[in-house]
């Protein structure tokens, strides 16, 4: 059986009618989601089975256990997917070699999620239950019956970890273990991706597959590319992985639905020395701009509008410069844009500097992403703006978005803490049927009371003072900020109130490990943005757990309630205590952001008046605005897709 | 609308071409220069500006869109068109079949395209399955062979021909209109004719039809197809002149939308023509409907701009503004959301100057009539098959009304456009929503009945007669005057009478002197003069009477209604003539008639009732005397059926009386002012005012009303 040429599948072209349906589908598949967990059930009685069969496993040496695996792989090479009995036997041996390997024996609960994956299911485990072992399960299954198989990160650190982490376990059956990360060469990659298990970064696949999708574009449909790639198959020619086969995506809310609106852009350099000049005189006319006059900013981070006033400034002002300014659309449309990059682009919340640069802050992760760039001159704006070097324009090359690179997999299967929200979406949009698996232990999280402040300078106060109060009584603490910017606010404030910390943030990324390594022990104080979200395990030091185990304290609501309860789900793991709480202030970017000023005027009479909740219920209602806007927009997003093909048809076949 | 488009990458280096067997046509609306071109895919046309047209241009083959973009900008300047506009037009251009995009074409996408054509025409006709289109024959070939037969019909001697034509037949018709309204009111809806109007109706509409075709021709288009077309389930034949839309000039492509038009009313003129002379007989017959369907339905349906027919495409093609309804909606649209949701930067669909207010008058009066046009297709529907009329009513009112409202409530709810400014619009919408329904729900406005009334009288005697035969000599009162008992009303002499009296005074004296000179004795003489005497006393007594009657007097106090008319004075009378009518004015009343659905209201809510007096249009107030509390078994007069005019229908099968065909109710009113030349059993229309109550609640009792009457429910 040949799984190994260039594999993925065809997406069909939607129609409304496909839309509706597919809505449906995933409303539908929420509804049902209960019946499915009972059928998930048989894996255990099929992994007794499979140990019944072959004598108590624990008692069996290592060269038996290598026949068994040999035997297990002929099996599984001779099916497409494998069957239950065979999943069965597979789990059962793969638990007993992790024991004696890796010294973890899977719980129950993750054989249910590891054969959920199998399945092609979104598995939506508790945060803390260990994820990476229950991806191994049907990862070596799938690479024993000769599947490609993708384990997919956030970043980079998760990436290696893992692979790090599982490598012995892979070696054991006789399977090469391949990690991709950024700023691999091309060689690497393509020996990476040839390995039957490769950890890498969504990041990392998308462009990937995009360089390997515009060099089969490029050559042409059928026979043309056929006769094109026998004449000229170079080493460069040569496509870097061998196709999207099956994929375990970690923290699959984040990468299918927080980063869908992120577009995959693959460019290349061009000069920009006429650009430059048009740009800086944009900044120029954008500063001789007033708020409300001249233009307006829908929320914190939205589109910015010219009024009538400030495209009459404009004209008046590109008579004066000529050129390409006296283009109407043009003018303004340059103009919009540098003063999106002057009041929309804030330093230390979409963006650090580092080493003279302008580095994009992911959002939802907290990283930087030193390859990323936005698009249409906003880059070069920002970097005007800030007085750094300006770097080459880039010229689009190909494009494409999350959504359509996942539904390109043969066999899709994702896991993830919180999907509860998004799990009618992501079935409507990749196919994926979520299934709830039953938490191991109960969760030991306390909840503290919600506070809310008139002023970010009170919030930092308070978050300051319940920091002192934690680590004064020895728990350790740890303080999630919004941006890079609020982290190094906070630790001013507690480095004014002498009390000892640290800060993990995208400005700093070195030393993580080691923070995080020690976050958990007695006393400690950290600070971090949403890289200490997902992912980031923080290991309670000695003692701790009496104490209460590790507190958590939010200071912002995110863009999404999911971002918000993997942050609290950095405590209580694993059965250990935790406590969460969220200190908020009106001056939160999520109510700006929700941009309905009539809500922020509520919060602030209901708070003045005393009503804390109703303020707080406030704050709720503007993050729920923001999440329903955001899915409006993916789904905009998606329907739009087919759309766009349509209409860009005559340029031939789409990356 | 982007000014730089993301997708720009995948189009920058392509080198587009048109493809060779495609043509543009120069067109101008109101003064701007338009390209037309066809898509040979869907056979629509693309309606390009000068702009675009010149960009189109520049597509050779050899220079790559990028290139194409910098020479627009260069020689455009403002004017160039965004990427998103350029990516636009090529993708349309390209779907149509008109442009290759250079390399290779890409053959899935080619079966791809060509399956959802197939589909989406399949599902067009699901979705509207009450304007099925079944193409028949190609009449190409046929047309090009009768042409030279008929082509000078559409030259200056067809135009005289039809011009004398029309007059005379518009003359004819003229002349015999009450005849006419006659004939078409019993002849055409009897069922014999249903036949007849079945075997004429599709005759007259191939003519039309033909009309367009050759009309087509006579300007070079080609005409491929001709079909039957079933609108409302009713089959009508149509022709695909869409070649006539390639025409250049305005007045070409008019004629050939009016072509149709013109020919129904030149073969209605001729019957007209042919109805006015022939005997009454099956020709007759067959005229008389030629002359309805060709002149009633032309300016009903085919002539009126307002539905999508003929008559719309005319005014289009005159007005020069194409797609005049599809844009009038749009422009509604476009000020919706500009106005009531505030959203900037929209894109008007106003190309020209004056368009504007084109749009804003044809696109609310096209849509006041659509449902106009709907409400009275659902009553007749449903009031004529029951279940399947429901259900068809209930098919229109959901396409008609219900789809939209989805529409419009899915953009208000969900559309993207309105993030950060949703609130706000239906805080507007609310707003306006509030002051419509206090309009609707809350203000009261003024509102009546109307209802037939007949004048009456309890007493018949009030007519002041001459008791002699006499001529006017004085007649003191020309208009209505109370007067009391004993006051002269007229003045009458008589000559005759004078002169017998005098003859009989002379007869008397005679007889007294012959009287007067018999002796006693002769008894029996004398006896026979005294009875001469006494019968000339007798006569004389009799003629004073008389001569004293000629002074006609007020018996009772009243009101005096002289009769009318200048020669009132010196006019002769015989005996027994009316010289006026004296009455009290309770006397005089109006009964009116009104139907069940309306007398509980005019019973217990009428505020003031208005008499209308025909004629003069004087309205005179009156006061409700007495109203039966039952219906009436039988009209109390003729003059209030419909047959006599009036406005009760009549029972068709009791033939002997007079019995309403619903129940009615007689009410009676008497006025609170003398009556100005009045006449028993004259016609007046009453109004019942009554107290004002809020539209929304006289709007359901007249639907009530409509529904218990015509549907019996």
């Amino acid at each position: 059986m040949q799984k190994r040429s260039f594999l993925e599948k065809e997406t069909p072209r939607l129609g409304p009618l496909d839309f509706a349906l597919r809505r449906a589908a995933g409303l539908w598949s929420v509804a049902t989601r209960r019946t499915r967990q009972a059928g998930l059930r048989q894996i255990l009685r099929h992994v007794n089975r499979a140990e019944g069969a072959w004598g108590a496993l624990d008692q069996k040496s290592d060269a038996e256990l290598h026949q068994i695996a040999a035997d297990l792989r002929a099996r599984l090479a001779r099916l497409d997917r494998p069957t239950k009995e065979t999943a069965g036997q597979a789990f059962a041996l793969i638990r007993e070699v992790s024991a004696r390997v890796l010294g973890m024996r899977p719980y129950d609960v993750q054989l249910l999620g590891g054969y959920a994956l199998l399945q092609g299911r979104l598995a939506e485990m508790n945060t803390g239950e260990g994820k990476t072992l229950t991806a191994t399960l049907p990862a070596i299954t799938a690479a024993l019956g000769g599947w490609p198989v993708h384990v997919i990160s956030v970043n980079d650190y998760l990436v290696q970890r893992d692979a790090r982490i599982m490598g012995p376990l892979f070696d054991w059956f006789g399977l090469s273990v391949g990690c991709v990360i950024s700023g691999m060469e091309p060689e690497d990659r393509q020996a990476a991706y040839a390995c039957d298990v490769t950890y890498c970064t969504n990041t990392e696949v998308a462009f990937d597959h995009l360089k390997d999708r515009l060099k089969r574009v490029n050559l042409g449909r059928g026979l043309g590319r056929k006769l094109q790639q026998a004449r000229t198959a170079t080493v460069q020619d040569r496509p870097l992985m061998p196709g999207l086969c099956f994929a375990i995506i970690d923290e699959a809310d984040s990468i299918l639905i927080d980063e869908a609106r992120t577009p995959l852009i693959l460019s290349q350099e061009t000069d920009s020395a006429v650009e430059a000049e048009i740009f800086s005189t944009a900044l120029d006319l954008a500063r001789g701009l007033r708020d409300g006059r001249d233009y307006r900013i829908d929320g914190a981070s939205g589109p910015v509008r010219l009024t009538p006033e400030g495209q009459r400034r404009l004209r008046a002002a590109a008579d004066r410069l000529g050129g390409a300014w006296r283009h109407d659309e043009q003018r303004e449309d340059v103009a919009a844009r540098a003063l999106t990059a002057l009041h929309v682009m804030r330093r230390g919340d979409q963006y650090v500097i580092r080493d003279d640069k302008i580095v994009i802050v992911d959002e939802s992760t907290g990283r930087v992403m030193p390859d990323r760039f936005w698009s249409d001159g906003l880059h070069q704006l920002v970097e005007l703006k800030e007085g750094v070097d300006l770097s080459p324009r880039k010229d689009t090359l190909a494009q494409m978005s999350y959504q359509r690179l996942f539904r390109r997999y043969l066999w899709l299967s994702g896991m993830t803490g919180t999907a509860r929200e998004v799990a009618a979406e992501i079935h409507e949009v990749y196919g994926l049927r979520d299934v709830r698996i039953p938490p191991r232990r109960r969760k030991r999280l306390r909840h503290g009371r919600a506070r809310l402040l008139p002023d970010q300078a009170r919030k930092w106060q308070a978050v300051a003072a319940q920091v002192a109060d934690c680590t004064e009584k020895g728990a350790p603490v740890l303080v999630g900020t919004r941006s890079v910017a609020d982290s190094e606010r906070l630790s001013a404030v507690l480095h004014g109130g002498g009390i000892a910390h640290e800060v993990i943030n995208a400005l700093d990324e070195t030393r993580e490990s080691e923070i995080v390594a020690k976050a958990g022990q007695r006393g400690a104080a950290t600070i971090a943005t949403n890289m200490a979200g997902r992912g980031t395990d923080i290991a309670l030091g000695q003692g701790v757990a009496n104490l209460g185990g590790l507190h958590v304290i939010m200071t912002e609501r995110h863009a999404s309630g999911r971002i918000d309860r993997q942050l609290a789900g950095r405590a209580a793991r694993q059965g250990d205590p935790g406590a969460f709480n969220m200190v908020l202030c009106l001056d939160d970017v999520i109510l700006q952001d929700a941009a309905m000023p009539m809500l922020r005027s509520i919060a602030r009479l209901a708070l003045g008046a005393g009503l804390e909740r109703a303020a707080l219920a406030m704050i709720a209602l503007a993050q729920k605005t923001v999440e329903a806007r955001h899915a409006a927009g993916r789904r905009r997003l998606f329907r739009s897709e087919g759309r766009q093909q349509d209409q860009l048809a005559f340029t031939g076949e789409s990356e | 609308m982007a000014f730089f488009s993301k997708s720009w990458y995948r189009v920058a280096p392509l080198r587009p071409r048109l493809h060779a067997h495609v043509r543009t046509y120069r067109h101008v609306y109101r003064g701007d220069e338009w390209y037309m071109v066809r898509d040979n895919q869907s056979g629509r046309f693309h309606r390009l500006s000068a702009r675009t047209h010149a960009v189109l241009a520049l597509m050779d083959g050899r220079r790559t869109v990028e290139e194409i973009w910098k020479l627009c900008a260069d020689r455009m300047g403002d004017a160039q068109p965004s990427q998103d506009d350029l990516i636009g037009l090529m993708g349309a251009l390209h779907n149509g079949d008109l442009l290759r995009a250079g390399g290779l074409p890409d053959f899935e996408e080619l079966d791809h395209r060509a399956r959802r054509q197939s589909r989406q025409e399949l599902l067009g006709k699901v979705r509207n399955p009450l304007a099925l289109r079944l193409p028949i024959w190609d009449p190409e070939p046929f047309l090009r062979r009768t042409y030279p037969f008929v082509g000078w019909l559409f030259g200056p001697l067809g135009a005289l021909l039809w011009l004398m034509i029309v007059a005379l037949g518009a003359g004819t018709a003229l002349l015999h209109l009450p005849e006419l309204r006659a004939a078409a009111s019993t002849d055409l809806l009897s069922r014999g004719n249903l036949l007849l109007m079945a075997l004429t109706y599709p005759v007259i509409k191939t003519l039309h039809e033909l009309g367009h075709a050759y009309a087509t021709k006579r300007w070079g288009g080609e005409v491929h197809e001709i079909g039957l077309m079933f609108l409302v389930f009713m089959p009508v034949p149509y022709v695909d002149a869409s070649a006539a839309m390639a025409f250049p000039s305005k007045h070409r492509r008019a004629i050939v939308a009016a072509a149709g038009i013109l020919i129904e009313v030149a073969l209605a003129s001729l019957a007209v023509l042919v109805w006015s002379a022939a005997a009454p007989g099956l020709l007759r017959d067959v005229a008389l409907n030629m002359a309805v369907v060709g002149g009633v339905s032309t300016v009903l349906f085919n002539g009126n701009p307002l539905l999508r027919f003929d008559g719309y495409h005319v005014l289009s093609d005159l007005a020069e503004i194409p797609q005049l309804g599809a844009r009038s909606n749009k422009y509604l649209v476009f000020l919706l959301k500009r106005h009531l949701c505030r959203i900037p930067d929209l894109e008007s669909p106003v190309t020209a100057k004056g368009e504007a207010r084109w749009f804003l008058i044809y696109g609310l009066a096209a849509l006041v009539y659509r449902l106009l046009i709907l409400w009275v297709i659902c009553f007749f529907l449903i009031g004529n098959f029951l279940i399947f009329g429901v259900l068809a009513a209930v098919y229109s009112a959901a396409t008609a009304l219900v789809v939209p409202a989805g529409k419009a409530l899915r953009f208000a709810l969900f559309d993207a456009a309105l993030i950060g400014r949703r609130l706000r619009t239906f805080v507007r919408i609310g707003a306006l929503g509030t002051l419509a329904a206090w309009l609707l729900f809350f203000v009261p406005v003024p509102n009546a009945s109307i209802a037939t009334g007949l004048i009456w009288a309890e007493r018949q005697d009030f007519g002041v007669r001459s008791a002699t035969a006499g001529q006017i000599t004085d007649f003191p009162y020309t208009g209505p005057v109370e007067v009391r008992a004993g006051q002269v009303l007229a003045q009458l002499d008589n000559p005759d009478l004078k002169a017998t009296q005098i003859l009989t005074k002379a007869q008397l004296a005679e007889a007294q002197a012959r009287f007067d000179a018999l002796p006693q004795d002769r008894r029996a003489e004398r006896s026979i003069v005294q009875s001469q005497i006494d019968a000339g006393m007798e006569r004389l007594a009799s003629i004073d009477q008389q001569l004293s009657q000629l002074t006609i007097r007020a018996v009772r106090d009243g009101l005096w209604i002289p009769i009318s008319g200048d020669d009132r004075v010196y006019r002769l009378l015989s005996r027994g003539d009316i010289l006026g009518y004296l009455m009290q004015p309770e006397d005089l009343f109006v009964i009116s008639i009104v139907p069940q659905t309306q007398v509980d209201r005019i019973v217990r809510d009428t505020q003031a009732i208005e008499l209308r007096m025909p004629g003069t249009g004087a309205l005179i107030p009156a006061r409700m005397t007495r109203a039966l509390p039952s219906a009436v078994a039988e009209l109390p007069h003729p003059a209030f059926a419909s047959v006599n005019g009036g406005r009760v229908l009549i029972d068709p099968t009791v033939s002997d009386a007079l019995v309403p065909l619903q129940s009615q109710f007689a009410i009676e009113l008497l006025p609170d002012a003398p009556l100005d030349q009045v006449f028993l059993g004259q016609r007046v229309d009453v109004k019942f005012r009554h107290s004002p109550q809020p539209l929304a609640v006289t709007l359901w009792t007249k639907t009530r009303q409509v529904f218990l009457r015509d549907l019996n429910l």
